[in-house]
C-alpha cells in the first residue's frame, strides 16, 4: 500500500497561527511590561497600589 | 478512550451548555461594560461594577472553567483527537488563553467592585472605574469566543502532522 504525502498546511491555519502568535507576543509584552504583575494595579492611577479588598 | 454514543451525546450537551453559557455571561458583561463607559451616572456604574463583581467568581470562571474540561473530554472521548485537528488544536488554544486572562482579570473586578462599593468615591476612582479596561478585556473575550463557535460549527479542513500520520497508521493496519 502507498503512503499519501503528508497534507499541505490549510490558509486558514496559516491566518489563525499569525493571529495567535500576535494576541500571544501583545499579551506576553503587557505582562512582562508590568513585571509579571498584571493585575488590579495596572488600572490603577500612578501612586495607588493594587489593595484587594474582600 | 472512545466514549460510546450515548456518552459522547450527553458530554456534548454538557460541553455546548457551559460554552453557550459563557458566551452569554461575556455579552452580559460585554453590555455593562458599554453602559459603564457611556453613561454620565455614578450609581450605575457602581451598581453595574457590583453586578460585574457578584458575578465574576461564582458564575464567569466556573463556566469557563466547565467549558475547558468538558471540551476536553469532547476531544479525547471521540475521534476528534486534541491534536489530530487543526480547528480542535485552535479551540484548545482560545479556551485556554481566555481561562488564564479571565482568572487574572476576576482580581481586577473584585477589586472594582470593592472600590465601587465604598461609601465615598474620589473622583480618581472615578475614573477609573469610567476606563476602557473592562470594555477591552470583555469584547477581546468575546471576539475569541466567537471565533470558537464558529470553529466549533464549521469545523474547517485540516489535519495535523500527529493527525495525519495517525490516519496514515490506520489506513496500514486495516489495509489487504
Amino acid at each position: 500500500m502507498t503512503l499519501q504525502p503528508p497534507p499541505r498546511t490549510p490558509i486558514w491555519v496559516k491566518i489563525f497561527a499569525v493571529i495567535a502568535v500576535v494576541i500571544l507576543v501583545v499579551f506576553l509584552a503587557m505582562v512582562l511590561s508590568d513585571n509579571g504583575k498584571h493585575g488590579p494595579g495596572r488600572h490603577m492611577p500612578h501612586g495607588v497600589g493594587p489593595i484587594l479588598s474582600n | 478512550m472512545r466514549m460510546s454514543p450515548r456518552l459522547t451525546r450527553f458530554a456534548l450537551t454538557v460541553h455546548v451548555v457551559a460554552s453557550v453559557g459563557w458566551l452569554g455571561a461575556v455579552l452580559v458583561f460585554f453590555g455593562l461594560s458599554v453602559v459603564v463607559t457611556a453613561t454620565p451616572d455614578v450609581q450605575t456604574i457602581r451598581g453595574i461594577y457590583i453586578a460585574m463583581g457578584a458575578g465574576v467568581w461564582p458564575i464567569l470562571i466556573p463556566l469557563a472553567f466547565a467549558s475547558l474540561i468538558t471540551g476536553l473530554v469532547q476531544a479525547l472521548g471521540t475521534r476528534w483527537g486534541l491534536f489530530k485537528h487543526y480547528w480542535v488544536v485552535f479551540k484548545l488554544f482560545i479556551n485556554v488563553f481566555a481561562n488564564i486572562v479571565l482568572l487574572m482579570y476576576a482580581r481586577t473586578i473584585t477589586f472594582l467592585a470593592g472600590m465601587a462599593e465604598e461609601i465615598s468615591i474620589s473622583s480618581a476612582d472615578l475614573e477609573v472605574l469610567r476606563g476602557p479596561s473592562v470594555l477591552i478585556h470583555s469584547s477581546g473575550a468575546l471576539a475569541l469566543l466567537l471565533a470558537a463557535t464558529a470553529l466549533s460549527v464549521y469545523k474547517p479542513r485540516g489535519v495535523t502532522r500527529y493527525g495525519w500520520r495517525k490516519q496514515q497508521s490506520q489506513l496500514a493496519s486495516s489495509g489487504p
